[in-house]
Formats: structure tokens, C-alpha cells, sequence
């Protein structure tokens, strides 16, 4: 297990290398940070532009800049924006932070009643609550996120509010306090929460009640089920002990990948409610082409997915001992 | 033996019975094909409702009450522009900020999302195509790279990477050469297939290295067959069900992600303003209560795109019966 381990992390350390250089090329030229520079202020001198060049790394060849700016960014000096001049981390730390309450809670609440739904379907296969399920999951993989972010929006804060007569939309549609609400309210916070939740959750709904129905039907044909029946153990132990404790081997891994995909993952949601999360920080500071803004966050969203990419290969292989010793 | 059973066969919803699978001349592979789809209820319904949809978008000029971009006035003597009128019997979906008529741009729309849709899913099949039956036919290391590679791609998350490649024309002259002009159709459509291929890939990896250890290609290969007339003969019969179900799928995704880019403002430019174009006001429609101007294009997007997901999932059956419901994320 440990020279499995071992081998997988030192796998994963080139590829976070190259991916991020390559990302690094990207968004350097679709940010393009000079003229960027140049926009925000355009009474710059050509002097003052190689003075900004040469302090912010600017120079020399892209492999020269990137490890440079990994020598910065490791460090934890992270600079400040182009636009407004304000220090990186700080606006990060907080959209981060955000954006992981949001989808933890979305993923927590979805993967529950996504499970839920899944078991109850594979233990009832063909059964009407089954086939309802799986139809339901059917629409809501196949619904947009912001189509069914706009629908919520258009239902609660519009229709509803009118058909109840309220001066205030039922459910907020923006932000994560009303506008001048500065001190931490739960009450309020959970409020402006409950739509963003609900569309992130109903596409998890719908994938893991599909994968959690597909691993326990699997695993109900296995012989080991027969053998459990055949020691005389009860219905409800041969299922709680062996068939939903199978089923949930490759669901603990599809979560961890899924749970790193987070901090990139959110975009639309976070756009369209107005969620001061790292989708409307990525998009904000790629409209200003504000490179020390973007890459920060572009080396924290592709480090996450490689590092939980590694942990759903690790547990795979801690849960399942076929995969290491295979 | 056959004047028995000629009249019975003909029947298209009668099955070939198995006991009398000698007696009766036995269906076609596609007539079957075209029997199992025609069961799937769902896919049928949408194959109906997709086809009003398509006709009605296309026949636009003809069918549409007002022009795409044409602020209507309140009546026939009069300047004033219908501006914001909630839908009513000459307004059915109602009109937006210059008096512009809704039913109207929605079927225009529809023009420029299906389009969009249809030539992202078949190039976007092609490069899938290709690269997964190369990766599947030669195997080894070639194989094991490009998978690899795949993976590495599937994991990078899609909306980030196309808004980044999205921007790179605007600042470099190289980049909008070679994938296309901000806001043009060429460029959506080059960055969709530049994101989309990987599931068809898989696909056709899969089913090429399933097909390589079959009896009947090494039959081929006994008597003598080469390379080329392998692929051609035995492996791309057998794998266009597969990809035209993939295919199916990806129409779907790529109206999906140039209505989200085109709602985001990293879409399309003005002149072509697809259905998500229509919804990139929604925020300021919702706060000032124009539902119709949010309702209406995001509902004629999600039954679009739920119909071509149900004539898939009837593709999948029809085309694919060996294949499990595969759990397409």
C-alpha cells in the first residue's frame, strides 16, 4: 500500500508541473497583463511599463516566468491586482472560502438524497418509486444549470411573490447578504442560500442517484451476496453489511474527485446569484485581463483536482485491496 | 415455406419469433434498430417535438410575426414603441427593452443554437472518432498516451478552460487565426469540439478494442485482410451505433455550453443572438419582473435539449442493445 502511495503522489508532482505551466501560457495570453496594465492606466510611460515588467516577473522567457512566479506564489507573495492595486490574497482567501461553503453544503445535501434515492431505487428495481427515479435523474442531468437557475429565480422572486402578494421576494435571488448587511446572520445567510443550493444540488441528485442505483444493482448479482444469504444472515444485514458497503466503494471515489472540482466548478451558480465565490472572482478578474488575480486561482483550482484525483486513487485502492495488489 | 411467413414479417411491429427464427426471413439489423426506437415512447414524443421545434426555426423568415431585430410599434399609427409588453394574442411571448418581439428572436435564435449545435457534435465526433479508434487499433504505448491525455483533459474543468481559449483571440492575432474571430460561429464551434471529443473517443476506444479480439476480424486477418480493409469493412460498421448515440449526446452538451457562454458574455457577438444570448439580461429582467423575458427562451432551451437527450437515450436502445445504460456525467 505504501509503494502504491508513494508511486501515485510521485506521479502526480510532474503532471501538477507541466498542467500549471501550460495554464500558466494560457492565461498569460488571453490575460495579456501589459496591455492590461496599460488600459487601467493609460498615461503610463514606456519606462513605468518596463518598471511594472520587471517587478512583476514579466520578463525573460515563459519558463523563466513561471518559475518565477512559483517561486512568488509558493512563498505566499501573491502581489497585488492590476486593476484597483489591492492585495490578492485577502479578496481570494474570502472567495474561497465562499465558494466552499456553497458547494459543500450543495454536495452534502445532494450526495445524501442522491444516495438515498439510489439505494431505495436498486433495492425496488422496476418498482414505481424506481421508475421514477430514474426518469427524474434523466431530466435533471439533462437540465442546464442556468436554465434551472433562472427558473428558480423567475419563480421565487417573481411569480410566487406576486401570486402571495409580498412587497419582498420570497427567497433572495443575489448576494450572500441583503446590501448593507455587513455582520455575520446565520438566518440570513442560510436564506441566500437555499436557491444556490438547490441547482447545484439537483444535478448531484441526479448523478449519484444514477451511480448509486448502477453499483448496488452490481453488486446484488455478486456471489458474495449468495454466500452472505447462504450463512443465514438476515435480509436487512445481507444489505446494510455487505451490499451498500460494497456499492459505496466507487461512490467514495467519484465524491473526491467531484469535491476537488469544486473551487473551478461553480461559474454559472455563483454568476447568476450574485455568490461572491471564486467563479465570479475567475470571472471578473479575466473581464479586467487581471493576470496576478487569475492565476493564483487557476494553480489552486487544477492543484485541487490532481491532489483529490490522487485521493480517490488512494482510497479506491485502500477500499478495494483487488486494485493495489492487482 | 416463405409464402407462410412473408405476410408476418411484413408487419413492422411484430418481432421475429425465435422458435420460427428459420421460417421467417430475419429482420435487418436497422429494421430492428428502427423497431426499438419506435418502443421508446419518450424518444418518439421528442423526436415529434424536436422536429416542430427545428421547422419552425428554420422556417423563421416565413413563420416569425416580426423581424429579429425589428422594434415593433404599439399599433399601426403610431411612433411609439411596444416596449416591455407582457405577452398577449399579438405579442405571444411578449417584447423586450426596444419593443423588439420575443416569439419572434426566440425562433431566429433557434437558428443560430441548433446550428451551432449539430456542427460542434459532428466535429467534435469526428476528432472523438479518430483519435479513439488510432488509440483503440494500435494499442500499446500510442494507447496508453492518449488516454492519458484524455483523462487529463476530462478533468480540467470544461467552463474555465473554453473561457480562457475564449479569450485568447482577442489578445493574440495568432489565436484568431487559427480558431477563429471573436464572437464568430467558427471559433464556438472550434472551442466546443475542442472540449467535447473525449467521451466519443472513450467510446470508440473501447468498442475498437472490444471488436480487435472478435472471431470474425481474425477471420479477416486469416484470409489475408489488411489494415485498411479492416477498419473500413468490419470496424466502422460496428462502431456507428455507438457514435452516432455519442454524437446525439454532444448536440445536446454544445447547445448547452455556447447558450451558457452566450449567457455569460463570452458567446457569440450581438448580430447572432442565440437562446442563451436572450437570457444574458436575466439578472436585470428578474430585479425589474420581466418573467417572460427569462421564461420563455430558458424553456424552449430546456425542452430543446431535454427532447434530443430522450432521442439519444432511444438511439442508445435502438442502436446499442448490448450496451448497460452507460452514466453519462
Amino acid at each position: 500500500m505504501a509503494r502504491y502511495v508513494i508511486l501515485r503522489t510521485a506521479w502526480a508532482i510532474p503532471v501538477l508541473l507541466i498542467v500549471t505551466f501550460l495554464t500558466f501560457w494560457a492565461v498569460k495570453a488571453a490575460t495579456d497583463p501589459v496591455q492590461s496594465y496599460l488600459r487601467i492606466n493609460p498615461r503610463a510611460t514606456p519606462e513605468k511599463v518596463e518598471q511594472y515588467k520587471e517587478a512583476h516577473g514579466l520578463v525573460g522567457s515563459t519558463p523563466e516566468q513561471y518559475v518565477r512566479w512559483l517561486g512568488n506564489f509558493v512563498t505566499l507573495d501573491w502581489g497585488n491586482s492590476i486593476k484597483g492595486n489591492t492585495p490578492v490574497w485577502p479578496d481570494l482567501k474570502s472567495a474561497l472560502a465562499n465558494s466552499l461553503v456553497l458547494g459543500l453544503t450543495a454536495s452534502f445535501v445532494g450526495i445524501t438524497i442522491g444516495l438515498g434515492i439510489g439505494i431505495f431505487s436498486a433495492l425496488r428495481q422496476y418498482s414505481k418509486f424506481d421508475t421514477l427515479a430514474t426518469g427524474g435523474a434523466f431530466v435533471g442531468i439533462s437540465i442546464p444549470p442556468f436554465v434551472s437557475a433562472v427558473l428558480l429565480q423567475v419563480f421565487f422572486a417573481i411569480l410566487l411573490t406576486g401570486w402571495l402578494n409580498l412587497d419582498t421576494p420570497f427567497l433572495p435571488v443575489a448576494g450572500i447578504y441583503p446590501p448593507g448587511q455587513t455582520e455575520f446572520d446565520l438566518g440570513l445567510r442560510i436564506k441566500h442560500m437555499i436557491l444556490p443550493v438547490t441547482v447545484i444540488a439537483i444535478q448531484i441528485i441526479a448523478t449519484y442517484s444514477r451511480y448509486m442505483r448502477a453499483s448496488l444493482l452490481d453488486v446484488k448479482e455478486s456471489e458474495y451476496m449468495r454466500t452472505a444469504r447462504s450463512k443465514g444472515i438476515s435480509e436487512r444485514q445481507v444489505i446494510a453489511r455487505h451490499a451498500i458497503r460494497n456499492a459505496m466503494i466507487p461512490i467514495v471515489t467519484i465524491a473526491a474527485i467531484d469535491i476537488g472540482a469544486i473551487v473551478g466548478g461553480l461559474i454559472i451558480t455563483e454568476r447568476i446569484f450574485e455568490y461572491k465565490g471564486t467563479g465570479d472572482f475567475l470571472l471578473t478578474a479575466l473581464a479586467n485581463g487581471d493576470f496576478p488575480q487569475v492565476m493564483p486561482l487557476m494553480f489552486i483550482i487544477v492543484a485541487s483536482i490532481i491532489v483529490f484525483n490522487l485521493l480517490a486513487d488512494i482510497s479506491y485502492a485502500w477500499l478495494d485491496p483487488r486494485i493495489r495488489l492487482g | 415455406m416463405v409464402d407462410v411467413a412473408a405476410p408476418r414479417a411484413l408487419d413492422p411491429d411484430l418481432l421475429v419469433d425465435e422458435v420460427e427464427g428459420l421460417i421467417v426471413p430475419s429482420a435487418s439489423p436497422t429494421r430492428l434498430a428502427v423497431r426499438r426506437y419506435r418502443r421508446h415512447r419518450a424518444a418518439m414524443v421528442s423526436t415529434v417535438a424536436l422536429l416542430v421545434i427545428a421547422v419552425a426555426c428554420i422556417a423563421a423568415p416565413i413563420i416569425a410575426p416580426y423581424g429579429e431585430n425589428e422594434a415593433v410599434n404599439v399599433s399601426e399609427d403610431s411612433n411609439l414603441k411596444a416596449i416591455h409588453v407582457p405577452p398577449n394574442s399579438q405579442f405571444w411571448f411578449g417584447t423586450d427593452s426596444i419593443g423588439r418581439d420575443l416569439y419572434s428572436r426566440i425562433l431566429y435564435g433557434g437558428q443560430v443554437s441548433l446550428f451551432v449545435g449539430i456542427a460542434s457534435a459532428i466535429s467534435a465526433g469526428l476528432i472523438g472518432t479518430a483519435i479513439g479508434a488510432f488509440a483503440g487499433f494500435r494499442g500499446g504505448r500510442i494507447d496508453n498516451v492518449l488516454m492519458r491525455g484524455t483523462d487529463l483533459f476530462i478533468g480540467l474543468p470544461l467552463l474555465v478552460v473554453i473561457i480562457i481559449m475564449r479569450l485568447l483571440p482577442e489578445k493574440q492575432p495568432w489565436a484568431a487565426a487559427v480558431l477563429g474571430e471573436p464572437g464568430s460561429k467558427r471559433l464556438m464551434i472550434t472551442l466546443i469540439s475542442l472540449v467535447a471529443w473525449m467521451t466519443t473517443a472513450r467510446i470508440v476506444r473501447g468498442v475498437v478494442l472490444s471488436l480487435k479480439e472478435k472471431e470474425f476480424i481474425e477471420a479477416a486477418r486469416a484470409i489475408g485482410a489488411r489494415d485498411k480493409r479492416i477498419i473500413v469493412r468490419h470496424l466502422v460498421p460496428n462502431t456507428i451505433g455507438p457514435i452516432v448515440v455519442a454524437m446525439t449526446f454532444i448536440v445536446a452538451a454544445a447547445i448547452i455550453l455556447e447558450s451558457t457562454l452566450s449567457f455569460l458574455g463570452f458567446g457569440l457577438d450581438p448580430t447572432q443572438a442565440s437562446w442563451g444570448y436572450l437570457l444574458a439580461d436575466s439578472g436585470t429582467n428578474i430585479i425589474t419582473k420581466k418573467w417572460w423575458l427569462v421564461l420563455f427562451p430558458s424553456l424552449v432551451l430546456l425542452a430543446t435539449i431535454l427532447c434530443i437527450n430522450f432521442m439519444g437515450d432511444g438511439l442508445r436502445d435502438a442502436l446499442d442493445p448490448k450496451q448497460e445504460q452507460r452514466v453519462t456525467g
